[in-house]
């Protein structure tokens, strides 16, 4: 390379803080709340005191078979979660999770996780 | 775009805030800080219980009493344009070295600042 083509060229961009955060696909996430909230959606950012965004975020009510009333999905959009109230955020199986019908799901109640 | 960024960029716009408490806010976000603490006005407070409601034209929450907030889906838009406007500028002022050694997080998080206290003065006014 000559001299003047390394005069010229760019210097490299500047490393960004958090990479392992910002270079990941957004990917479709399970999140359990310390209230015992379930809640699907895709992870869009997330930072160091884990504040999650999610979009398209859709929550799973789940009832017991004693309850008249049937389990629900309610969507709620664009959410950030504050990370206090984080208990656990996975990755879903799409293919899997596709399958199951969440409304004619049955099972007890997640409780929270907050005992004081 | 981290989770605070969001949320810098949902200024001016409504939004729905839960408390650990279980109160939620409907209100439109004034300012935030890096505390997630918040200024709303024209809010809607209401009960854990969700029987009773409040209006308060104005209020702040400190950060740590938010469960949750949700923001309008066209938020991540609002973002994304934001982003690329300071990537152009970047882009414009060229590489000088000095500079160029700040994080590019630091400086967008510099400009955010300056754009919202602009804005705050405004509706005061």
């Amino acid at each position: 390379m000559s001299l003047n083509a390394y005069i010229n060229s760019k210097p490299p961009p500047p490393p960004s803080p958090y990479p392992q955060l910002t270079s990941l696909p957004p990917e479709k996430v399970l999140l359990l709340t310390v209230d015992g909230r379930t809640l699907t959606g895709t992870l869009v950012s997330c930072d160091q005191v884990t504040n999650l965004v999610l979009k398209d975020t859709i929550e799973r009510i789940i009832r017991p078979p004693d309850d008249n009333e049937p389990s629900a999905e309610q969507p709620h959009g664009l959410y950030l979660v504050r990370g206090d109230n984080v208990v656990v955020c996975g990755l879903v199986d799409e293919e899997v999770d596709g399958r199951i019908d969440w409304t004619k799901v049955r099972g007890g109640v997640v409780g929270g996780t907050k005992h004081v | 775009m981290l989770p605070l960024g969001l949320l810098t960029a949902a200024q001016g716009h409504p939004m729905l805030v839960e408390l650990k408490n279980g109160e939620t806010l409907n209100g439109h976000l004034v300012a935030c800080d890096n505390y997630m603490n918040l200024t709303l006005k024209e809010v809607v407070q209401t009960s854990p219980e969700g029987d009773k409601f409040f209006r308060l034209p104005e209020c702040y929450v400190r950060g740590n009493n938010i469960k949750y907030l949700r923001v309008p889906d066209e938020i991540v838009d609002v973002v994304k344009e934001q982003q690329s406007q300071q990537q152009n500028q970047q882009g414009q002022r060229g590489g000088r070295g000095g500079r160029g050694d700040y994080g590019r997080g630091g400086r967008g998080d510099r400009g955010r600042g300056r754009g919202d206290r602009g804005r705050g003065r405004g509706g005061r006014g």
